[in-house]
This record gives C-alpha cells, sequence and structure tokens, in this order.
C-alpha cells in the first residue's frame, strides 16, 4: 500500500497528506496498485524487454531527426527510415499484372507527359553515335537495335554491368569511362530491375541526377524496367527525374519471360524494342532517324561486359 | 499512413526483419503482458494478433487459413465423437480432402494440369493464381491434428480458440517450425512463463536470426543472386562460389527465420521445436536429414513415411517408402521438377546409404571414417542445392559444365580480392552452420544474464548493424515461398 505522509506540519501540507492517504486507502485502489505492484515484480523480464524496446526506438528517432549522421571508422551511419515503415507502397491498381503468358501489347506505355511532347521535338536525321548501357536487359534488347542501327547509319557501342543498379553507376567511375570512350551523342540507358523492391527508393534520384549530369549534352532516352513483380516506385522516380519524353516506361507491358522468370525472351525483348523506338520516333523529347531494317541478324556491336556488384 | 499500418501491401508484407513488425510487436509485447493472468483475454488477444499477422503476409487469403481452421476443428470433434469405424474414415476423408484440396489448388494445379499438357501435346496456358504464404505449413499442421485425432493419440481440443491459435500462432506460421498439436496446445493451455532466462534466451534467438538473415543471407545473395540467373561474365571460380554461398545462404536464410520463431515463442511463453541442429555437420545423408529442417523430416517421418510401412516390411519396401516419402518432400518446397528432382536425388543417396551401412556397417564408425563423411555429405548436399535454386536441370547442367570448362586458379587471386566482404560473410555463415545446438543455448543462457544495459546494448548494436549492412532490396525469406 503507498502512504503519502504530510512532511510539513504546515496546514496546506497537512491537508494534501491526509488527502492522498485517503485516496490511497480507498479499497479498489489499494487493489488496484498491489496488483500492479505484483504484476511489475512478476513480469520484470518482460517489462524489461518492452524498456529496451523503448529505448531503441528512442534511439532510432533521435538519430533519424538529427541533421548531421554519425560516423565510425570513416563511415557514415545509417539512419533508420522510420517514416518509412508506416508509407504504403504502389497500389497492386496502379501496378499492372505481368502474366508470362499474355500477349505482347506495344504503343500503351508512353505516360500522358511524353506523349503531349510529340511533334514539339524535331526530328534529327544525323548518324548518331549510340551508347547503349545498363543491366542484363540490354543483353535482349542489343541484336534488334544493331539491326536499327545497321539500317540507319548509326554506330552502335553496348556496355552490360550485370545486376548494376543506379547507385553503382553514379558512385563508380565507370560510366565516365565508358562514355569518355564512345563518346556518344545519344545514350540509351537500360536500369532499374534490381532496384523494383528498393526500400529507400527516394535516394535513387540523387543517382540518376548524378548520372544525367555526367552524361552531359548528348541526348538521352531512359528504357524503364520491365517488371515482373511490382515496384516500390523506381519507375514512378525515373519518370519524374528525367522528365517528359526521355523516358520509356515499359513496366505495364507484358512480357514473355525466359525461364527464370525475370528477363524477357528474345522474341519479347525485339519486339520491347520496337515499342521504343516507336516511342523514340513518335513521342520523344529526342527523335532521330530509326526506319524499321529491311535486314535483321545483325553482328553484334562491340560489348564491355563487367562483372556484378560485390 | 492508416493504410500502410492496418492494410495488406503486397509490395512490402510484413516481415520478421522489418521495422514495421518491430513497430507492432512492441504495442502487441505491451497488451500481451496485461493480459498474461487472463487465460481467454491472452488466447483471444495472440489469435487476434496472429490473424492480422497473416492478413498482412498474405492478404485476403486470411479466409483460406480461416476455412481451414474451421473445418479441421469441428471434422476433429465429429471424428472424435463418432463410434463407427466406417464414418470416422469418412470424417478424415473429408478434412484430407479439403485441406489438401486448397492446397493443391493454390499451389499444384498450374504444375499437374501443365504437365499433363505436355504429356499429350497440348498447348497449355498458365492459370493466374496466387500462393497463399505459409499454406504448406498450416495445411501440414492442421492434417496432423486431424490425423492424430482419427488414430486416438490425441484428444480434440474444444476450444475453438486454442485451435485457431494452433494453427494461426504468429511467430510460427508463415515458414514453421512446423508444430504438433499435442506440444503447442499444452503450452496454450498454461500461463506463459515469462522469467528472465526464456525472455533474455528470446531475445538472444531472435537477435541471432536477424544477423544470420539480414546480414549474412541478404549480403550473400548478392553474388549466388546472379551465379544463378545466369551467370554471364562471371568467371568459373566466382560461379563456384556463388554456388558455395547458395548452400549457407539458404541456410542462414532459414535457420535464421527458424531462430526468430523460436525466440519470439519463447518471447511469447511459448518453446517451439528447433529446426536445425548445425546440419552441415552431418556425417551422412539420414543425419543431415536429421539436422535440416528436423520438423518437416519429422512430419514426413510420422505421416508418410511410417504408414508407408517404414522400415518393417524388408528391405526392397523400405527402399521404395524412402524415395515415396523424398519425392513428396521433395513436390512439398513447391510445383517444380527442380524440387521433385531434389527430392529424388536426395532419396537415391538414402537409399545408397543404407545399402552400404548394411554391408560395412564399421565403414564411419572411425574418426577418419567420420570426417571423410562430412566432407563427402557436405559436398553432395551443395551439388543437389544446384537443381534446387536453378529451378531447371537444363540451367542446372550448363551452370555445372561452365564452372567445369570455366574454372582456373588464375583468377582466384583477384576475385578473392575483390570479394572480400562475400568470403567474410561465408565464414561467418560456414561458422554458425556448424555450432552445435547445445552450444548455442549456452551462449542464450549467457546472454539472459547479462546486465540489462548490455542487452539493450546488444539490441541496439545488432539492429543498427542490419541497417548498414542490409541489402536496399526487399528480401523475403526463401521458405515463404514453399
Amino acid at each position: 500500500m503507498i502512504h503519502a505522509s504530510p512532511k510539513r506540519s504546515d496546514e496546506f501540507g497537512f491537508a494534501r497528506g491526509v488527502a492522498v492517504s485517503a485516496w490511497c486507502a480507498d479499497r479498489e485502489r489499494v487493489a488496484f496498485f498491489s496488483r500492479l505492484r505484483v504484476k511489475l515484480t512478476t513480469e520484470r523480464a518482460g517489462i524489461e524487454l518492452l524498456a529496451m524496446l523503448g529505448a531503441l526506438w528512442s534511439l532510432l528517432g533521435l538519430y533519424a531527426s538529427v541533421a548531421r549522421p554519425l560516423s565510425l571508422f570513416g563511415r557514415e551511419l545509417q539512419k533508420a527510415e522510420i517514416a518509412e515503415f508506416f508509407r504504403p507502397g504502389p497500389r497492386p491498381s496502379q501496378v499492372a499484372r505481368v502474366s508470362a503468358t499474355a500477349p505482347f501489347r506495344v504503343g500503351a506505355s508512353a505516360s500522358p507527359e511524353a506523349a503531349s511532347v510529340s511533334g514539339k521535338a524535331v526530328l534529327d536525321e544525323a548518324p548518331q553515335r549510340i551508347l547503349i548501357l545498363g543491366d542484363s536487359m540490354i543483353e535482349g534488347l542489343l541484336p534488334r537495335l544493331a539491326d536499327y542501327a545497321a539500317e540507319n547509319g548509326h554506330s552502335l557501342n553496348a556496355v552490360i554491368w550485370y545486376g548494376s543498379r543506379t547507385i553503382d553507376w553514379a558512385n563508380s567511375s565507370r560510366l565516365t569511362e565508358v562514355l569518355a570512350a564512345a563518346r556518344p551523342t545519344f545514350v540509351i540507358i537500360a536500369l532499374g530491375s534490381s532496384e523494383l523492391k528498393v526500400r529507400d527508393v527516394e535516394k535513387r534520384a540523387v543517382a540518376v541526377e548524378r548520372m544525367l549530369h555526367r552524361i552531359g549534352s548528348s541526348k538521352v532516352l531512359w528504357i524503364g524496367p520491365p517488371n515482373w513483380t511490382t515496384d516500390t516506385g523506381i519507375n514512378a522516380l525515373l519518370e519524374r527525374t528525367l522528365g517528359s519524353g526521355r523516358f520509356f516506361r515499359s513496366a505495364e507491358l507484358h512480357f514473355e519471360r525466359k525461364r527464370d522468370g525475370i528477363h524477357p525472351t528474345l522474341g519479347s525483348s525485339e519486339r520491347w524494342l520496337d515499342a521504343v523506338v516507336r516511342y523514340v520516333v513518335e513521342e520523344s523529347a529526342v527523335p532521330i532517324r530509326l526506319a524499321t531494317p529491311k535486314k535483321t541478324g545483325t553482328p553484334r556491336p562491340r560489348v564491355r561486359v563487367f562483372s556484378p556488384p560485390s | 499512413m492508416f493504410h500502410a499500418l492496418f492494410c495488406y501491401d503486397p509490395a512490402s508484407p510484413l516481415l520478421f526483419t522489418g521495422g514495421q513488425f518491430l513497430c507492432w510487436f512492441s504495442l502487441f509485447y505491451v497488451g500481451f503482458l496485461w493480459l498474461r493472468d487472463h487465460a481467454r483475454a491472452r488466447l483471444a488477444y495472440l489469435v487476434l494478433f496472429s490473424w492480422f499477422f497473416y492478413y498482412k503476409c498474405g492478404g485476403v487469403f486470411v479466409l483460406a487459413l480461416l476455412a481451414t481452421t474451421l473445418a479441421d476443428f469441428l471434422i476433429a470433434l465429429r471424428i472424435a465423437s463418432t463410434q463407427r469405424e466406417r464414418a470416422r474414415r469418412g470424417w478424415l476423408a473429408l478434412a484430407l480432402s479439403s485441406s489438401l484440396g486448397l492446397l493443391l489448388y493454390f499451389k499444384y494445379t498450374n504444375f499437374f494440369v501443365s504437365s499433363i499438357a505436355q504429356l499429350i501435346g497440348a498447348k497449355f496456358e498458365p492459370f493466374d493464381i496466387a500462393l497463399p504464404a505459409g499454406i504448406s505449413f498450416y495445411t501440414f499442421q492442421s492434417l496432423s491434428y486431424v490425423i492424430d485425432v482419427y488414430r486416438r493419440r490425441l484428444e480434440p481440443t474444444r476450444d475453438p480458440l486454442e485451435y485457431a491459435c494452433y494453427l494461426a500462432y504468429f511467430p510460427q506460421i508463415v515458414a514453421g517450425p512446423i508444430v504438433r498439436a499435442e506440444e503447442l496446445l499444452l503450452e496454450l493451455r498454461h500461463p506463459p512463463r515469462l522469467d528472465a532466462e526464456r525472455v533474455g534466451s528470446g531475445l538472444y534467438l531472435v537477435l541471432l536470426g536477424l544477423v544470420k538473415k539480414a546480414v549474412i543471407a541478404d549480403y550473400l545473395a548478392r553474388l549466388s543472386d546472379p551465379v544463378f540467373a545466369g551467370g554471364v561474365g562471371l568467371s568459373g571460380f566466382e560461379l563456384l562460389l556463388g554456388v558455395y554461398g547458395y548452400a549457407f545462404q539458404i541456410y542462414c536464410d532459414f535457420s535464421g527465420y527458424s531462430d526468430m520463431a523460436v525466440g519470439l515463442g519463447r518471447l511469447t511463453g511459448v518453446e517451439l521445436p528447433e529446426n536445425f541442429r548445425a546440419p552441415y555437420a552431418a556425417a551422412s545423408i539420414t543425419e543431415f536429414w536429421r539436422r535440416w529442417h528436423v520438423t518437416l523430416s519429422a512430419w514426413l517421418r510420422d505421416y508418410i513415411y511410417v504408414p508407408l510401412g517404414g522400415n518393417r516390411r524388408g528391405r526392397t519396401r523400405t527402399l521404395v517408402n524412402l524415395m515415396a516419402t523424398m519425392t513428396l518432400g521433395g513436390l512439398w518446397h513447391g510445383a517444380r521438377a527442380s524440387f521433385v528432382l531434389w527430392g529424388v536425388l536426395h532419396g537415391l543417396l538414402l537409399c545408397g546409404e543404407k545399402l552400404v551401412g548394411e554391408r560395412w556397417p564399421a565403414l564411419r564408425a572411425s574418426k577418419l571414417g567420420r570426417l571423410l563423411g562430412t566432407i563427402t555429405t557436405f559436398q553432395l548436399v551443395v551439388l543437389l542445392w544446384i537443381p534446387f535454386r536453378s529451378g531447371d536441370l537444363g540451367q542446372s547442367v550448363l551452370l555445372l559444365s561452365r564452372i567445369w570448362r570455366e574454372f582456373g586458379l588464375s583468377s582466384a587471386g583477384a576475385v578473392l580480392g575483390a570479394r572480400s566482404g562475400f568470403l567474410a560473410m561465408l565464414g561467418f555463415g560456414a561458422a554458425l552452420s556448424l555450432v552445435p545446438p547445445g552450444l548455442s543455448e549456452r551462449w542464450a543462457r549467457v546472454f539472459s544474464r547479462a546486465p540489462l544495459w548490455a542487452r539493450a546494448a546488444a539490441l541496439v548494436v545488432v539492429v543498427q548493424t542490419t541497417l548498414e549492412l542490409r541489402s536496399s532490396e526487399l528480401q523475403p525469406f526463401i521458405y515463404f515461398q514453399f
């Protein structure tokens, strides 16, 4: 039982002590405090666990709110993105369900923003030095792109960095090196397939901007990932960051997949590239000459290949 | 925010390794402690939270769980109250067909129909059927309950809440361990014992599981995933490294989940069975299956192998029973020919061991024999992970032939230098896979006796380490797909 006895002899202190004693003397309250004390004693282990969880949440929250991150052994300590725990992912209705066997639909990919610029950009008839770079999706796109390049007098270079992500390209010197070697006038990027499920999607905007900054004044077209699963926002981010007419959204296309369930088959990739070309010529902000090739089976151009980032 | 917290989101299911689970568990635990001494309220609270957890993992498929719960609860009562053998058998058949029917529909429809279509040369377009999370696990639990009641080994519970909790208990519903009703129901009937040792060791297992999954397994996936996705541009040495990496990735992934499940069980006063006992230290394939996914092996033994006759009907029948059990075990993992093949190959190895063991019983008695057995078993297990992970026999052969043709030690130095992080994680994974369960329990006891500040510091350090090393992609547990 808890008693509060008056420590001072003045009238106010005495009155307060009596009131508290009376309050505690109430039978129900006594029983309550008694139960609470028993609970605190017997549940000590559980309450200790709650205290530890409380301390953890406080520390994570406190660190997440400080402006300057701490460093340990020269490495910046990550912040827990607590707000992301409560942020919904993309709704299923916003993301098309991809069926491995559904027919391939073309021409339904461009965003309204991209479509609105069609007709404004002037078709560049000059031969281009095309550089296509990105992840393993390029393997499928390359044969058909080689046909288009040969037909239209463009030169073509390709760089495949298997399993790479925007942050890998942005944080390494590889992009600068391949740009210096190829000196492209038209850069096609096919990246994002390895970032469909990233938690920190907003951080990728910086990586994309860094890549665009390094590419400089060359024309850029970004081919979005062919979603085999719902993404956490990479397509929306790319669309937003690249602006109108430079992003081809592949997420809602229907692909026939290889047995890995991820990569489109060669035939599907060819139709995918045809859709990209139609977008470049008819709707994009960077239209170049890309007449339909009369011949197929053009020898594969020189491809630089890099192992997956460790 | 309301949607993210309370609604199912296929892009971010509730995982033990996620922040949202930590948040929900913290809130749940406050109520759980308060209701600890109120048996009914505690049980109802556990059931509601478990259903909510399952809804956050699998969405509307919670209805399939509810249907299985209701059907098998009522059928078990009918079986127990019926004396006529024929009627009992009829009720059992109804329970088996309803539970297995759901499992077969969700998991195997496309597999069986496409196999038939292939046989008769017809074209087949797969049906668009999603697989409910954990259906293989809770269906097996439900089956074992009804079968045990039918065999009169178990008195059915008359409390629907108890049965609902047995089937939906959140630490183990999505990926096991597969618990028997007699074990879990008994635990649920008594007020949970939450002493310092149990809670401390539970927290230790949760942290150990978190490190295994979010730090080691997810890091190893960075090489093993590209290796099994074609491995273009990788050297033979890297391919081999990726294959060994997968062996420890799947161990750390699944045993990490199991550790977390057992740990969460202890935090809620329930002792779940262990699922792994240093499997890669096994000196034979038979021993491997007594150490790997122990609760599934025991289920297959008790409900398939023994009813088929086990080893009581002569050598040939024993071998046939072994093959049938392992083939079904392979098929349990998924509706793919590669899983069946994996099960068949394990079955063949078990049969081979049985024959060799009968002929030369003293072969593994010596220390050297055991060492050689351990090394050989490990290599065989790793070899069989290739078709398991590749998903295709052709791809498995291609990967093996590439390793054979392109393997060279000339690039090994450069690869080892460039992949030092991967090698370190491989080493950690290997070391953890060899820790005997007794030693792990001893560490858990030491942890539980540490001062409060030390345990709190360990919690903060482990969580921060997972934040530092985690992959940026959401990595669901491998066994969620089974």
